[in-house]
């Protein structure tokens, strides 16, 4: 696959700013995304709450991370050893390219035609659905929400809930559009007919398919054990029916033992969906065993470095905690706002303006700006990385290159916070003008940065006077009542 | 089993540069004295902790199941197992329009006499591209080596006798659950599910472990839960206790 190809699926290449423009004038966008916060943040919250054991397991959680972290060559040999005990395959694909090449090359040795595809976001990091159809694959996405984006052509715009920014508009038209073998009057009204529908014809596709391909939410380094978490089985579906089964994950996924995954799992679907545990989880080890009558007979895991291992030796390496259950993207008041298009890269919100400069390098270089550093996704992060910190590492670095009017803004902005008199000085004579500006709006349009805000919003009305100002004649005002009311009281 | 091709030439070029690149970067940590020190103690915090919830009493331990299962969308049903027989039968009929239900071979369903069963045609299958016509059926049952109360989950194990296909395709799944393998902890799950596969001789784990915590779901359509995405619509759960297991607690 040419390099243009498989960045245009994984990543968008107009701006942030650009595409932020377009969600916030996109009105069914704005309606879908208005359902995060009541849905996923209040669900969140109360599990948490429910659950009290949660930030000592949070803790244990950070710590069996960084433990893996710091000897993962360690926990990686013995993956490999005990995947190969168990029957299986490990193959390890530096690069998205051989990540690709290697998942091709056990399609075509096994003759396949159809593959049916769980959800991964290592996956949709690479491209490879769109590179297996291209090969020829006919390739189905399986999970509900990543089945109505592939029908679209558009990637993921969260990374738990990928279709999060359609509405049942969207979803009937694509449908109706798509499954040209069922009536055209049929009633597609309540969310149960369109999961009746999409059940019935994926059904056909995973009784045909040839092989599946699920991601990992964790790997376990002694058992060699891939495990995967859905609600709908869809995954379960994909690894157990298919001759061949294939788990396509990045190293950061293992973790020593069973019991480490015990507590990861804890967290996960708690911060993910707000549920104790998702519907299914399930830990397969291996291609089928001679008592078995059932299960895949092969079974291999691609594991993708793709930029990971820089990151690990790097200050970004906490970064590497992350198990993507997308609480940060939920409580970021900018992913709220904008969806996850606006991002451009598979991996939006928080986590996404971290990672994807790392997996995507100059492409995202604007989304860790993407940010009002509120910092309620450090708060939420059951991993406890401390994302706005990091997005401000990434800020400073010096292929994070500013534009030159935000650079003498800056520069111009930190000479005069360093002078508290200059500061002072430049405020009278600026703030009268302000005033006035404010109330002509086309005047306001004039001044340099004004109008990308204005546009959306009408600007505050802006006070003849600095807030100290204002605070030094509240205050003598306030002396002179109160010597007033102390005469009287005497 | 798989059959392990040797690794070729590109496949071992790719292996080299993976270790490599892991090791290039675990040399560049060069840590302060003071960061050295805080992950020893991480790594001693690490190693010594163990999640251990106050303990509950089996009947808690069966509230707890009950009331999250319930929460979940589960349906349970309780009692000994010489009453197994009649209990299916009667929760076949209310469930299903078809008197067929799929097992695995050599399930626990002989040892409690169910097959004896007048009303019931027990279909025995194996591996899915031998039974791919049954696919649609809407009913089977399987059953749990366990089960952790703490978030109302069972814990079920591939082999002959529960193909594990047979979890996800039916529209009704049926659970048999032993009362006396009713845990509280994921860990204490896993221990029994260890020390059962080491009574039979079968490494731990087996082929496929599936933790199932209620019927198949989705909330991708405009964040609406809707029950039967591509699993079971119905998950119903037969708790048994049988003579032996109470006379043995
Ligand atoms: S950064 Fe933290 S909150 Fe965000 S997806 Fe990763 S683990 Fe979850």
């Amino acid at each position: 696959m040419s390099n243009q190809t498989f960045e245009k699926q994984v990543i968008d290449q107009s701006s942030f700013k650009e595409r932020a423009h377009e969600a916030l004038v996109d009105e069914k966008l704005q309606q879908a995304l208005s359902v995060i916060p009541s849905g996923f943040v209040g669900k969140r919250s109360k599990a948490k709450a429910a659950f009290p054991e949660f930030s000592e397991l949070s803790d244990q959680a950070v710590r069996i991370k960084n433990h893996t972290l710091a000897n993962i060559e360690q926990y990686l040999e013995q993956f490999e050893a005990a995947v190969q005990k168990s029957g299986g395959q490990v193959h390890f694909a530096p690069k998205p390219e051989d990540a690709l090449e290697i998942i091709e090359e056990i399609s075509k040795s096994k003759g396949a035609k159809i593959i049916a595809k769980g959800k991964t976001m290592v996956g949709e990091e690479i491209g490879l659905t769109h590179f297996l159809e291209k090969k020829g694959y006919e390739t189905v996405e399986t999970d509900l929400g990543e089945y109505l984006i592939q029908l679209r052509g558009e990637m993921p715009s969260h990374i738990i809930a990928p279709a999060v920014h359609l509405t049942r508009d969207n979803i009937r038209k694509d449908f109706i559009k798509t499954h040209k073998n069922l009536a055209k009057d049929r009633t597609l009204e309540t969310p149960a007919d369109f999961v009746k529908e999409a059940r019935h014809i994926l059904r056909e596709k995973f009784i045909n398919a040839d092989i599946g391909i699920t991601g990992a939410n964790f790997l376990v380094a002694e058992t060699g054990s891939s495990i995967i978490v859905t609600n709908e089985g869809n995954g379960d579906l994909c690894q157990s029916l298919p001759k061949t089964h294939i788990v396509i994950a990045s190293l950061e996924k293992l973790v020593p033992t069973l019991e480490d995954a015990s507590i990861l799992l804890r967290l996960l679907a708690r911060s993910a969906t707000g549920q104790s545990i998702s519907t299914y989880t399930t830990f397969a080890t291996g291609p089928r065993r001679e008592i078995d009558t059932s299960g895949p007979e092969e079974f291999h895991v691609v594991l993708l470095d793709n930029g990971r291992s820089e990151m690990l030796g790097s200050e970004f390496a906490e970064m590497l905690r992350c198990i993507r259950c997308g609480a940060c993207l939920n409580h970021c008041p900018v992913y709220q706002n904008l969806g996850g298009h606006a991002y451009g890269t598979v991996y939006p919100g928080p986590m996404g303006s971290v990672l994807s400069p790392h997996y995507f390098g100059e492409k995202a270089k604007d989304l860790p700006f993407a940010s009002s550093f509120c910092g309620r996704c450090n708060e939420v992060c059951p991993m406890q990385i401390p994302l706005t910190k990091l997005m401000r590492k990434l800020r400073e670095r010096p292929q994070t290159k500013r534009t030159l009017f935000a650079k003498t803004t800056m520069f111009a902005w930190s000479q005069l916070a360093k002078r508290p008199k200059l500061y002072n000085l430049a405020l009278k004579a600026f703030l009268p003008l302000l005033s006035i500006a404010t109330k002509q709006s086309w005047l306001m349009e004039k001044v340099p940065g004004v109008k990308a805000w204005s546009k959306h919003r009408s600007l505050p009305k802006i006070a003849k006077t600095s807030f100290q100002e204002a605070w030094v004649k509240e205050k003598k005002s306030r002396k002179k009542h109160k010597e007033l009311n102390g005469v009287k009281h005497d | 089993m798989t059959n392990l091709t040797p690794l070729n030439k590109t496949s071992e070029k790719r292996r080299t540069q993976f270790f490599k690149n892991i090791k290039k970067a675990v040399n560049q940590n060069n840590l302060s004295h003071e960061q050295k020190q805080n992950l020893c103690k991480q790594e001693a915090a690490y190693q010594k902790f163990k999640y251990q919830p106050d303990a509950l009493s089996e009947e808690q331990r069966l509230a707890q199941f009950k009331e999250i299962l319930a929460s979940q969308s589960a349906l349970f049903y309780e009692c000994a197992s010489e009453e197994l027989a009649e209990k299916l039968e009667e929760l076949l009929k209310e469930h299903s329009d078809e008197n067929e239900i799929l097992i695995g071979k050599n399930s626990d369903v002989e040892k409690f006499g169910l097959t004896k069963s007048e009303t019931i045609n027990f279909i025995e299958v194996e591996s899915f591209e031998k039974n791919k016509e049954n696919y649609n059926l809407t009913s089977a049952l399987t059953t749990a080596f366990a089960a952790a109360s703490e978030t109302g989950t069972l814990f079920l194990s591939s082999g002959p006798e529960n193909p594990t296909w047979l979890n996800y395709l039916a529209k009704c799944h049926f659970v048999l659950l032993d009362k006396s393998t009713l845990c509280q902890t994921y860990e204490q799950a896993f221990e029994l599910g260890r020390k059962q596969q080491e009574s039979t001789n079968q490494p731990f784990p087996p082929r496929s472990i599936n933790m199932i915590s209620g019927p198949s779901r989705t909330a991708d359509i405009e964040q609406t839960l809707t029950l039967g995405a591509h699993g079971p619509i119905e998950l119903i759960i037969l708790i048994y206790s049988s003579k032996e297991n109470a006379s043995e607690n």
